[in-house]
């Protein structure tokens, strides 16, 4: 193999492959992170008229002044309780209806597609969808007026406590197919043997699902859990949509933060050292996360 | 009392009628056998047994017990699994030791346990290995030390396909009969290889689309096959078939077929017939001292010691196999006098399979 | 019928009830937002809301087909455009990010060119939060007239999706059996032919999935198309939360019909894909 690959002065194959990713990659991604990186430990504003390669480099500045404002520390932890909160419960809905739709159900092959359409649809519909369900005069103030038999008129979006619930209930909405895909499929894929054999040693099913399904299963669900993470630190497009971080500030998430911060009030510098902790927090959790995958595998 | 007994048991999947009507009676101790092609239903039948699978007719009775309704865990089955099945995510102790770890037995008694089975299957040294890196040979072990952990009442046994060597085969069975001699359990065993079963079992079940075509002894269905496909599937080698037609003689038949002529007293009747002559390999005679029936070419020979093998062809092209001492010797390519022992023949409906004579 | 077997009947109907239950109320907001697409002016706000619409009318699509003219406060402009937007800087980025994300994918799945360290700057990108690298990017493309092109646009398209599209596809790749690849070789063909004449024909469950998977998410995008195009490329995204601003918040007629209407070619392309999504979101490590 190799010696087809390093044919003399010629460039192997395999680099001529990977180079157009590699070219996207660099341009898209490494030079603006370098600029991130740059950015972070300058002075830049754009509103200062004063190019970035000639700003006034601060070192670390920017990252203590970020993390010292509690309207960023407050973002930050507010998003992690979302996704905290969003895994939670996608989790939940996802295995129930995962291990239901493993046995024997009638319809199963229309219930499986139907039950995954909320990951393929636009966030922003989403966010557009939960404005109607919410709204005032909604259907959701009618159900919780019949159930508690009282006329109930929430105004859900400017509420500085329930604003964050309908976001929450839309990214959950839009996130648990994935968790109930991965999860069905894991399933799905134990060996019926394996399964079979453990019920005849005498396992009940509590036993059969701790000491078989899990174990089998914590390879996957890590990795949902991984992507599912990943995608939660980034919410934005219902924010943006329903609340504009409000009312006040209760809403604003990491990611309506720095768009905040960066395109209103153009603080691009202080921007790039919130990315940056961010960044450093969620590789830090998803290393350990997946280092437990990957020794495993070995 | 009969240790298990199934009772016209059936189960249809879509088209297949995977099981029809299964009768069978175990006793207590028994070593039972079942064989059958691919797809007979054998693994159904076990299924249905262990209770994974419900039987759309019929019932399963265990000691008096009706068993439909009991779920595989109140059931007190061993089970090695066709596909085997061991835990991927567990070492080999843990994977012996899983039957009693769920019953929350104290550890000292786990380890005593898994020590002594490791020590009867020969795989201690393999007890802190992945199952995954096991050969085949060695997990199949291990699938049996797993179920040797709960004392079970019975056992059974579903041969994998194809991933176990010829030698291998005849090893596990020789340990599972051992077993089988020591804890002097009820045990059922699949196999594709009828040779296993012919060694091994006290009864033996021949399954065919889901029906059994016959049960008994080995040696009875060896010697008294009620029809043409259970001659031809029990016994090694096969048994030769030969086509031909059957002519009404005074006293008895007279078959022709192949070249051959062969007289069938005991057979008698009124008109011209198509039909299959059954003879077993060693009830060919081969040599030039007899009264032969007819005559073949030698066309392959092997030599095994205390017997040989040769391989013949008859008119038509038909090949048969006979089975003789070792004196006999005849050259390749000799024209050699061939005799059916006349006791020995077996006469089939050559469309229905039925057996005709004796 | 015995006890044991009672139980049983009952606990599988429960089942079926529970999963219907919660398979219709999942499906409540957009069976709400279809029914308010049909709905006409003066039921969109009253209360109790109506569930069905009384009087049915397509006027909301006719809304965003042709615009508004007069009916209401602000002039609005026909969602064709976005669409045809939408569609073109979806399906070209999807393409090309498939063909790069091909070549590069084959390249790491049968060399491992790089080992983990590529890999790993593959999907880096991905963690960082992409607010961040908006900025350096509008810089970037100030600096290249890319600002509010279609060409622009498609260029980030391709490079926040290419990562998904070598990932996933490298999943699909690596479950290649290598005895095919071996007689390939033998046949003396070359590395193109290779990957042409026999990976892809072998993956191609999960090259449509991919292709799919991305065509989603380029049709779904918003943040980007916000922050770099919002003035010269409008998307679909763009136009439903124009719709929303301000005054307009309670057009939700209109609203609805937007909604429906941009979400109905990735719930299809979703469908299509379906079974195959879960093998291509672990990226390989669940088996089939
Ligand atoms: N769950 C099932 N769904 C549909 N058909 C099935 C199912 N299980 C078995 N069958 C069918 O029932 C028939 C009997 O299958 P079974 O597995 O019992 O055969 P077998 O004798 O064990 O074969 P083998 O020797 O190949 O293991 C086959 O035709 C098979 O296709
Ligand atoms: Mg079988």
């Amino acid at each position: 193999m190799s010696e087809r690959i390093k044919r003399k002065g010629k460039i192997p194959v395999n680099i001529i492959m990977l180079l157009p990713t590699n070219i996207i990659i660099l341009f898209l991604i490494i030079i603006p992170t370098i600029l991130v990186i740059w950015f972070s430990l300058v002075n830049f504003q754009p509103t200062f008229g004063i190019n970035f390669w000639q700003s006034k480099f601060v070192f670390l500045d920017n990252y203590f002044k970020i993390l010292m404002d509690d309207e960023f520390v407050k973002a930050v932890i507010r998003t992690v309780y979302i996704s905290l909160i969003c895994l939670g419960v996608e989790f939940t809905i996802g295995l129930l209806i995962a291990s239901i739709l493993t046995g024997n159900i009638h319809g199963k092959k229309i219930l499986y597609p139907l039950l995954i359409i909320p990951i393929m649809i636009p966030p922003i519909v989403i966010g557009n969808n939960f404005w109607l369900i919410f709204s005032a005069n909604g259907p959701v103030n009618q159900i919780i007026s019949i159930i508690l038999n009282t006329e109930f008129k929430a105004s859900w979006f400017s509420h500085p406590k329930y604003a964050i619930i309908p976001i929450i209930l839309s990214e959950i909405w839009h996130w648990y197919p994935l968790t109930f895909l991965i999860l069905f499929s894991g399933l799905v894929n134990i060996s019926t043997s394996e399964i079979r054999a453990a019920k005849i040693l005498g396992a009940t099913e509590w036993q059969l699902s701790w000491r078989i399904k899990f174990p089998k299963l914590k390879g996957i669900i890590t990795i949902a859990l991984v992507i599912r993470m990943m995608e939660a630190l980034k919410v934005f497009d219902v924010v943006h949509l329903l609340t504009h971080g409000g009312p006040g500030t209760r809403t604003q998430t990491i990611s309506f933060y720095l768009f905040k911060y960066g395109f209103k009030y153009s603080r691009i510098s202080y921007v790039s050292a919130g990315a940056w902790i961010i960044l450093f927090i969620s590789l830090l959790g998803f290393s350990l996360a997946l280092r437990s995958v990957l020794v495993e595998r070995k | 009392m009969p240790a298990l007994v199934l009772n016209n048991i059936s189960k249809r999947y879509g088209d297949v009628q995977a099981l029809d009507g299964i009768n069978l009676q175990i006793q207590d101790g028994e070593f039972c056998v079942i064989v059958g092609p691919s797809g007979s239903g054998k693994t159904t039948l076990l299924n249905i047994i262990a209770g994974f699978t419900k039987p759309d007719d019929g019932e399963v009775t265990v000691d008096g017990k009706p068993y439909n309704q009991l779920s595989p865990r109140d059931r007190n089955i061993g089970m090695v699994f066709q596909d085997i099945g061991l835990f991927s995510h567990l070492t080999v102790r843990k994977n012996i030791s899983f039957g009693l770890e769920i019953k929350k037995s104290s550890k000292k008694d786990i380890d005593k346990r898994v020590e002594e089975i490791a020590d009867r299957l020969k795989i201690r040294k393999l007890l802190d290995k992945k199952v995954r890196l096991l050969s085949g040979g060695e997990a199949q072990r291990v699938a049996i030390g797993r179920t040797l952990i709960t004392n079970p009442s019975f056992f059974l046994f579903d041969e994998p396909l194809g991933n176990l060597d010829a030698n291998l085969r005849v090893e596990m069975l020789t340990e599972i009969k051992r077993l089988h001699l020591h804890l002097k359990k009820t045990f059922i065993y699949v196999t594709h290889d009828q040779e296993q079963a012919l060694s091994a079992a006290s009864r033996v079940m021949i399954m065919k689309d889901g029906k059994a075509l016959q049960k008994g002894p080995p040696r009875e269905i060896y010697n008294n096959p009620i029809g043409k496909f259970v001659a031809e599937f029990f016994g090694v080698p096969s048994m030769n078939l030969i086509d031909g037609t059957i002519i009404p003689e005074e006293d008895g038949s007279l078959f022709q077929g192949a070249g051959l002529n062969v007289k069938v007293k005991g057979y008698s009747q009124s008109k011209k017939a198509e039909v299959t002559l059954g003879v077993r390999p060693t009830d060919v005679v081969v040599g030039n001292q007899i009264t032969e029936d007819g005559f073949g070419t030698i066309n392959s020979l092997e030599l095994l010691g205390d017997k040989n093998q040769i391989y013949l062809t008859l008119e038509q092209e038909k090949s048969i196999i006979a089975v003789t001492s070792p004196e006999v010797r005849p050259e390749l390519e000799e024209r050699v006098k061939i005799k059916l022992k006349e006791n020995r023949i077996f006469l089939f409906d050559r469309d229905q399979g039925g057996r005709l004579y004796p | 019928m015995s006890d044991s077997m009672m139980k049983y009947n009952v606990r599988k109907g429960l089942a079926h009830i529970f999963l219907y239950a919660v398979t219709a109320s999942l499906l409540f907001p957009l069976f709400w937002m279809l029914m308010t697409s049909f709905k006409s002016p003066n039921e969109w706000v009253t209360y109790p809301p109506t569930w069905i619409p009384t009087e049915p009318t397509i006027s909301n699509y006719r809304f965003i087909f042709f615009g508004s003219a007069g009916r209401f406060a602000r002039t609005y402009s026909s969602a064709v455009i976005p669409y045809l937007n939408t569609a073109f800087v979806a399906v070209t980025s999807t393409l090309v990010a498939i063909v790069i994300g091909v070549l590069g994918s084959y390249s790491l799945s049968r060399f491992k060119t790089g080992g983990s360290l590529t890999l790993l700057s593959i999907i880096m990108p991905r963690m960082f939060p992409p607010m961040a690298m908006i900025i350096p990017l509008m810089i970037f493309f100030q600096l290249i007239r890319a600002i509010d092109t279609y060409w622009g646009l498609i260029i980030v398209y391709i490079g926040f999706t290419l990562p998904y599209s070598v990932l996933m596809l490298k999943g699909f790749m690596d479950g290649v059996p290598k005895e095919f690849t071996e007689a390939a070789m033998l046949d003396g063909l070359s590395e193109w032919q290779i990957l042409y004449k026999i990976w892809l024909p072998i993956i191609k469950n999960g090259l449509m999935t991919t292709t799919l998977f991305l065509l989603i998410l380029n049709w779904t995008e918003y943040t980007f198309a916000l922050t770099l195009s919002s003035r010269g490329v409008e998307t679909i995204t763009l136009t439903l939360a124009k719709l929303f601003s301000n005054e307009a918040g309670t057009y939700y007629g209109p609203q609805s019909a937007l909604g429906i209407l941009a979400a109905i070619p990735t719930i299809i392309f979703g469908i299509f894909i379906h079974k195959h999504l879960a093998y291509g979101f672990t990226f390989g490590a669940l088996k089939r």
